[in-house]
């Protein structure tokens, strides 16, 4: 028994001796407080066109990218947190009547613009009006932005924190923001170069540079990042395994933020029946789609919003039911839909287009698969897969925003309350009812991280927080960070 | 130093196995339901109660109830299912336990991105008929526990506004920590519902950084809250009267045996030098910028030990500026605590990770040649934001954010020993 304790004393004191070895020689590593310097490299997929926020389109197919970049340079009034509550923006605080007809909001005193002239209520208005005049009947007084509406806007909180209320100063030829990053070079769907701006309200952000390649294709950013050419890169789903297998590198996804749905377009409406619309619901292995194709990356959709956002998409069913999907095709002599679109530069859209068809078939509905493009645009066929954002952080919202993309017959539904979970539950439940939409799948937005990028913390609905990564540096770069480009790597 | 025989360590061991279940069993028994989960309970009550309202009492319920959240621990969903059943039956349902019944109902425990709800649904006659029953529900608030390795966390509360430190106003060896003051990015404000709150905004004249390092010293009734390069003197009788004014960036901390270190916080950064690099021969000593500082004595002298911005911690004689020692391999955050274990002084640190993972907090001892690691790392909820000594060596104040829920934890760290 001795012996046997001798040899548990050798062997652990040879695990010590390793154990502490290690802690004496391991190189040092970056502590936990966040620290500032470098330059934070990102490529990405889309070719944004613009960093002019008045030129931003919310519902084209590259708004989420070109909207993580205005973010960077560009702030509204007002931001939501992750629990879809409204946080001071560049307004500090706010207050309205009772009829939500007349809003006061306190712009923040001390910030300045990136060309270095100072935020003021009449900028901010200018700012709204040239987004929309219509929209905004905005005044100033002092440091007071005043809004008089004749009808109630309860919303108005959530109206300024998304969409094109980006508050900016446009002099001549360019236009400026107060955002952390301010831009030094920026070449349209190639290349966009920003500097940390050293005046931010909320502080300086703690990497000197943010140099982002556009237009770079899945498979080369993830060899980039595999090369260390790049911190952080985009992901598609097909791809994730293999970005996750690079030493260091994390993946991140976001909560699902994405609805992959089939909508019936104009052409097939003509002829659509939501009885016939629930026959190819029931056809579809949403399942198999989110497990493979999206390489279990998302889950699967019966409802218009995710599960976290809503907490009662677990009541629409999601699975695939082929006997009830036949029994109900059986009803009808002819498929009234016949022809699927998708958007042809998207790769995963083609994948799950040809899934949705193979599934239908099964259920005796024949439908043919075509890019949007080749039948002649996005209404050419009788349905369209869609791939939609789910931008806002609150589940009205949310909800509002996909019925009013929606719009058309469904218009009518956008009248309905939503301000309680019952209520949004039975306004989803009316839209499906009504068979314009089948939703086949929520997913994430996914990124990897290479081993340098610290505090990689972007909200829960997924976007970038640039401003609060910091970078691992070699210890021979360190020594607090000067903020002034030292530190470069 | 005692060397345990085989058999002594056999006949401890079940004594100590025992006292380590007996400590877990009490740690479960103390816990007990805490006030979230009464909202819950109630909340699904008032559901049932609605539900039962607007069916026919006379046909045969079977109730399930399901916790899609997974936060609930499954003896509070048992009553939360009797709490159900027992609505219906107070309105003159029959339950059924099993699979005889005319009508099932399902309540089911789920949350959306900013509540809790309880849904209850049911097919009725060829109808699926849906209620929801919003509620808010407290971040659990656990008991404080005494960790194998004698770091013992007393968690004082919780928010969810970011914490940069806290001060109780009761005798902090004591488990009651009195009124908290607490130091918000924007304001210092007093724990007390009898005073409703009374609290001094900072404002908007903040010197901006991404990552604020605040500092609360409490002297009797008076206090001082240190945000940046601003000091906010005060008072916890007229808390709403604090003024704040700018010092140009100087921080004082107080050492051992009442010496204090003089440094600066680096402008909108957060790290700190040396006010005076200097020894006093009149020498430039070179420095490195660090995040955390805290008082120790060595070998009977006051010293310091600083988590330096390169990843180093030093222990610095505070006499003669000289290092006496460094440790790699530790994260930013460090403080120390006086106690009557080993050499008298203990050091806390935290472990190298960003704020995406859970923190650790061990205690170590600096012997005179190396530092000793005394516990196991205490692991954490989340990211160790703040770590701060007392002025008088008592209990660490920390706050954690945690991963999980996003909330704000601060905590007063205690080492203790049994020798």
């Amino acid at each position: 028994m001795k012996r046997t304790f001798l040899r548990l004393g050798v062997l652990s004191s040879v695990v010590a001796a390793l154990l502490l070895s290690g802690m004496i020689f391991a190189p040092p590593r970056a502590s936990e407080r966040p620290r500032y310097g470098g330059v934070l490299r990102v490529e990405m997929r889309e070719r944004v066109n613009s960093m002019d926020p008045r030129g931003w389109n919310p519902d084209s197919v590259d708004a989420g990218a070109s909207e993580r970049l205005l973010e960077l340079a560009f702030e509204r009034l007002v931001r939501m947190n992750d629990a879809g509550q409204p946080q001071a923006g560049l307004a500090v605080s706010w207050q309205h009547d009772a009829s939500f007809t007349r809003w006061q909001f306190q712009i923040r005193g001390g910030v300045k613009f990136h060309d270095g002239t100072n935020l003021s209520s009449d900028v901010v208005v200018a700012a709204l009006l040239a987004e929309d005049a219509a929209r905004w009947n905005a005044s100033a007084a002092g440091a007071v932005v005043v809004f008089e509406f004749k009808t109630p806007r309860p919303d108005l909180l959530a109206e300024l924190a998304k969409g094109r209320s980006f508050i900016f100063r446009a002099a001549q030829e360019t236009v400026v923001g107060t955002g952390p990053f301010r831009i030094t070079d920026w070449q349209a769907q190639k290349r966009l170069e920003l500097k940390a701006n050293e005046d931010d309200w909320a502080g300086r952000p703690f990497v000197d540079r943010i140099e982002i390649a556009l237009g770079v294709s899945s498979q080369q950013q993830v060899l980039d990042l595999e090369l260390g050419k790049v911190d952080v890169i985009e992901l598609p789903p097909n791809l994730t395994r293999r970005a996750s297998q690079i030493s260091g590198v994390r993946v991140s996804a976001s909560a699902p933020s994405e609805l992959w749905a089939l909508v019936i377009s104009p052409r097939g409406a003509a002829a659509y029946d939501p009885k016939f619309t629930q026959a190819l619901s029931l056809a579809i292995d949403r399942a198999a789609i989110v497990n493979v194709l999206l390489q279990r990356q998302g889950e699967p959709a019966g409802s218009l919003l995710p599960q976290w956002l809503s907490g009662y998409a677990f009541l629409f069913p999601a699975e695939v039911n082929l006997v009830d999907a036949k029994r109900i095709r059986a009803e009808y002599p002819a498929s009234p839909l016949q022809a699927l679109v998708y958007d042809g530069a998207d790769p995963s859209a083609a994948l799950i287009a040809q899934r949705i068809a193979v599934n239908a078939r099964d259920a005796g509905i024949n439908l043919s698969v075509s890019t949007e493009t080749a039948a002649g645009g996005p209404n050419g066929g009788d349905v369209r897969l869609v791939r939609w954002r789910i931008a806002a952080p609150d589940a009205r919202e949310a909800l509002t925003e996909l019925m009013q993309r929606l719009n058309g017959a469904q218009a009518e539904a956008a009248f309905m309350p939503l301000d309680i979970p019952e209520q949004r539950y039975a306004a989803e439940r009316a839209v499906l009812d009504r068979g314009r939409i089948v939703p086949v799948a929520f997913a994430p937005e996914i990124y990897a991280v290479g081993p340098a990028v610290k505090d990689w913390m972007p909200p829960r609905r997924g976007g970038w927080r640039l401003e609060g990564v910091w970078l691992e540096q070699t210890p021979s770069a360190s020594g607090g960070g000067t903020g002034n480009g030292n530190n470069e790597r | 130093m005692k060397r345990w025989t085989l058999s002594e360590i056999w006949a401890r061991t079940p004594r100590v196995v025992l006292a380590s279940f007996l400590i877990l069993f009490l740690s479960i028994l103390m816990a007990g339901r805490c006030w979230g989960d009464e909202v819950a309970t109630n909340s699904a009550r008032i559901l049932a109660a609605n539900l039962a309202q607007g069916l026919d009492h006379r046909k045969k319920v079977f109730v399930e109830v399901l916790d899609l959240t997974r936060e609930m621990p499954v003896a509070d969903i048992d009553d939360a299912k009797q709490m159900i059943e027992a609505q219906f039956r107070g309105h003159g349902f029959h339950v059924s336990e099993d699979s005889s019944y005319d009508l099932k109902v399902r309540f089911t425990l789920s949350r959306d991105n900013a509540r809790w709800l309880w849904i209850a649904d049911y097919e009725n006659e060829g109808t699926h008929a849906v209620l929801m029953e919003p509620f808010e529900r407290l971040s659990l608030d656990a008991e404080s526990w005494l960790s194998r390795a004698h770091l013992d966390r007393e968690l004082v509360f919780t928010g969810n506004s970011p914490i940069l430190d806290f001060a109780c106003t009761g005798p902090q060896q004591s488990k009651e920590c009195g009124q908290v003051l607490v130091l918000y990015s924007d304001r210092v404000m007093l724990m007390s519902s009898e005073k409703n709150y009374p609290h001094a905004s900072i404002g908007e004249d903040n010197p901006p950084s991404r990552d604020l390092r605040g500092k609360l010293r409490l002297s009797g009734s008076e206090f001082e809250a240190r945000i940046q390069d601003m000091n906010c003197p005060g008072n916890l009788e007229i808390v709403g009267m604090t003024r704040c004014s700018a010092t140009g960036g100087v921080w004082r901390f107080s050492g051992a045996d009442g010496v204090t270190a003089s440094t600066l916080i680096t402008a909108n950064q957060n790290w700190f030098t040396w006010q005076n690099s200097r020894r006093p021969t009149g020498a430039a000593v070179k420095r490195d910028g660090f995040y955390s500082i805290a008082g120790l004595t060595v070998n009977g002298e006051p010293a310091w030990i600083s988590s330096g911005t390169d990843g180093n911690a030093r222990i610095v004689s505070n006499k003669s500026s000289e290092i006496l020692g460094t440790a790699s391999g530790w994260g930013s955050e460090l403080a120390t605590v006086k106690t009557n274990c080993g050499n008298g002084w203990q050091i806390l640190a935290t472990r190298q990770r960003d704020r995406t993972e859970p923190d650790a907090i061990t205690v170590y001892e600096w012997n005179g040649t190396e530092f000793r690691a005394l516990t196991d790392p205490l692991e954490m909820d989340g990211s160790v934001v703040v770590l701060w000594s007392n002025e008088d060596g008592g209990p660490a104040r920390a706050v954690v954010r945690n991963l999980k829920t996003g909330n704000y934890e601060a905590y007063l760290l205690k080492v203790g020993c049994s020798q």
